[in-house]
């Protein structure tokens, strides 16, 4: 045979097996999986899934050929993988996880303990680690069936709801490798975003704290400026001022975090620096907004943003008693043998700390306060 | 048939047979060992295997156009020529077994999760066979485009982890304290330079005067590679979850989600592409080395009866290793005191004695 002959016949052979061998599935006998909310039930656990519905159309909405439908799956056991089991045995096709957006705990289990679903997840080689984690207060069903402006599937929904939040920088953003980072390290605690009901739609409500896997407290969105301010990889917040009978409604942008921090005693301290970019938006009323207001303002936002940073870490340090905000890491670094011989966990609720905010107050570049008038 | 081979070919030789493999578990042997200085104990090895590859090279450049059984023949005559062959054969076919392996046991736990290992190994095997067959010039011409892709494809996802990882998991970069345990960790990272013996079956050419610092800047080269590729992994997964996973590279790069990139957001789908081409490229060199020195030492034997012999052999080994769990610490331990024989002892006595007779001859 002729040598291009042997490298077409060749190419042909090796092509037979271009569809990976023994794992080759057809996508149309997959059910692919968005979401996946694990509860708690009075026996053991309940799993339910949502499950992108290809080729099926959303009634009633104009123009939902090309939207997926979800669909439902619940299954239920003593154990997670009996509750498994029984989703599969509930499925006319494989379950296909490796589309898995959103891994959702009821509050149930978050109080009982996410570590082993977490766990679960690690060995799967099929499911990202990059999948978004969040804690649901209230019930999955409800979740599940609520409407969407954009997508139909509940788990790409909170998914693009929580990205689309990160990426403004007015949230934090957990995903399963976060997690299993912070199980392997008991020095370290994290808070994962909460879902709730609001009216119709699901959204982000506030961050479930979480140590060693359990839950122990809640923080809502609203009084969350210092753990994102802290914690988050972009920070921005709008703060609004009372003034001068005048409310003036600004927007921070995070420029500066600095950590130090030094060995005291037995124990550990802490410096931390933040500076802000501030934004004047717009004064509630008619007003001059002149140098003298600009300082006031900044010494306000200064102090607010002071008083957000500190009244986190009393938080953290003693409501809870446990280091989502990453603090061992900034010590460890600095410390690292002095770390392998302390209990972390010990030493936290009683670490000093002096916290220091410098606000720069710029006014909004495409409009005139200073012609406001009196 | 020449098989000399240029300076370019050579350093993709290098990347390939060394970098290609390593990195899908050396992060997770480092972060147990060093953790944060994980890239002192790597430099330091490094630079040991960068003097090593020198003294092998100053060894080729003694006799141009020899390889270094021809060395060996001409110091100590066929019969221990033969025994020296013997002992890379062995060492060839062993690293062979145990890259293809694991390589094998990586895909299967992580991308072809329901085909048979046997099925996996067969045909990476068949793959590098022919490779072998083909001999180091046709594979090194190859490894040009071959080895550019690979290692421009890796440099490019690592740099992008260092991006998105998070540095603090692999701060503090030196423990002035820990200087003891990075030196320690030095024996556990050398395992990440076997197959630097694959020079020993590239005859010096005499227009190529630059081979021996090619070879010491290349050797270097794959260290900074690898301090790029552990940091990047840390980065991505954590100091401590790292440990858990046996092929933490695969873990790590899954993680990668550039959502600006909208197109091509799983970019990991490009790096799995490149990891096992790189590794098909590494073992189709092993295969070289071992089926080099089977011709040499039986020189009767036709190139293809050496290729299927090892591959066969190979085979075997492959399927006779899966019933041991701890195969992969096993391997690694035997290949690095091997390697002592391999990359050191063998190539020193061969300077010594090469030089001897050549005085006496000159004498």
């Amino acid at each position: 045979m002729r040598k291009p002959l042997k490298l077409i016949a060749a190419a042909l052979f090796f092509g037979l097996f271009l569809s990976a061998c023994w794992d080759m599935q057809d996508i149309e006998n997959q059910n692919i999986v968005t979401a996946v909310i694990v509860d708690k039930t009075e026996t053991g656990y309940a799993l339910y899934i949502e499950v992108a519905a290809i080729g099926a159309t959303a009634q009633g909405q104009e123009g939902a050929q090309q939207s997926p439908q979800n669909i439902i799956i619940r299954g239920e056991g003593e154990t997670y993988e009996s509750a498994r089991k029984d989703l599969e045995n509930k499925s006319n096709k494989t379950l296909f996880i490796g589309g898995v957006q959103s891994l959702i705990f009821t509050e149930k289990v978050a109080e009982e303990s996410i570590a082993e679903y977490i766990f679960r997840v690690r060995q799967e080689p099929l499911y990202r680690k990059t999948l978004r984690v969040f804690v649901l207060k209230g019930d999955p069903m409800e979740v599940l069936r609520s409407s969407n402006e954009n997508n139909p599937l509940i788990g790409l929904a909170v998914n693009e709801n929580i990205m689309s939040l990160y990426e403004s920088g007015y949230a934090l953003d957990v995903n399963v490798l976060d997690i299993l980072a912070g199980l392997s390290c008991p020095n370290k605690s994290l808070v994962i975003p909460t879902l709730e009901m609001i009216e119709d739609n699901v959204g982000t409500t506030g961050y479930t704290v979480f140590d060693n896997g359990k839950a122990k407290g809640f923080i809502p969105a609203e009084d969350a400026v210092g753990l994102l301010a802290l914690t988050a990889r972009k920070f921005k917040t709008t703060q609004t001022l009372r003034l001068r009978d005048v409310d003036f409604t600004v927007e921070l942008k995070r420029t500066k975090k600095k950590i130090k921090s030094n060995r005291e005693g037995g124990g550990a301290a802490f410096k931390i620096e933040v500076a802000f970019k501030a934004f004047l938006m717009y004064p509630s009323r008619k007003i001059n907004v002149t140098a003298e207001i600009q300082s006031e303002l900044k010494a306000l936002l200064e102090e607010k943003m002071k008083e957000s940073i500190i009244k986190e870490i009393i938080r953290a340090t003693k409501t809870y008693e446990t280091d989502y905000l990453d603090l061992y890491d900034v010590f460890r670094i600095k410390n690292a043998p002095y770390c392998r011989e302390i209990d972390w966990k010990e030493i936290f609720p009683d670490i000093k700390y002096e916290a220091s905010v410098k606000v720069d107050m710029k006014m909004n570049e495409r409009i005139e306060y200073s012609q406001g008038g009196s | 048939m020449s098989r000399e081979v240029t300076n370019r070919q050579l350093v993709m030789i290098l990347v390939i047979m060394l970098a290609t493999t390593a990195p899908t578990f050396l992060s997770k042997t480092m972060a147990e060992a060093t953790e944060g200085g994980f890239w002192f104990a790597i430099l330091v090895t490094g630079v040991i295997f960068s003097l090593l590859a020198l003294l092998i090279t100053l060894l080729q450049r003694k006799n141009p156009g020899k390889t270094l059984f021809d060395h060996a023949k001409d110091a100590f005559g066929p019969f221990w020529a033969n025994v020296i062959a013997l002992i890379y054969i062995v060492f060839f076919l062993l690293a062979l077994i145990f890259i293809t392996t694991d390589m094998v046991s990586m895909v299967s736990a992580n991308l072809l999760l329901k085909t048979p290992k046997w099925f996996i190994l067969f045909f990476t095997l068949a793959v590098s066979g022919y490779g072998a067959a083909k001999g180091i010039t046709n594979i090194a011409r190859l490894f040009e485009i071959y080895g550019f892709f690979a290692l421009t494809g890796s440099v490019i996802l690592y740099v992008i982890m260092l991006f998105l990882g998070d540095i603090n998991y692999i701060r503090p970069l030196f423990v002035k304290e820990d200087l003891g345990r990075y030196f320690g960790a030095v024996w556990k990272t050398a395992f990440a330079f076997v197959g630097l013996e694959i020079i020993t079956v590239i005859p010096f050419a005499k227009q190529n005067k630059k081979f021996p610092l090619v070879s010491v800047i290349s050797t270097l080269g794959i260290a900074l590679f690898y301090i790029l590729s552990v940091g990047a992994s840390i980065m991505m997964i954590g100091m401590e979850e790292i440990r858990f996973y046996k092929y933490p590279v695969m873990t790590a790069i899954r993680q990668i989600d550039i959502i600006q990139i909208d197109f091509l957001q799983r970019f990991d789908v490009v790096h799995l592409f490149v990891l096992l081409m790189g590794a098909n490229a590494s073992f189709m060199l092993t295969s070289c080395g071992g089926v080099e020195y089977m011709t040499k030492a039986f020189p009767k034997m036709k190139r293809i009866i050496a290729v299927l012999l090892l591959t066969a052999m190979a085979f075997a080994g492959g399927i006779f290793a899966s019933f041991f769990e701890n195969f992969h610490d096993i391997a690694i331990n035997v290949l690095t005191y091997y390697m002592i024989f391999t990359a050191f002892i063998i190539p020193v006595l061969l300077l010594i004695f090469g030089r001897r007779k050549r005085n006496a001859e000159t004498a």
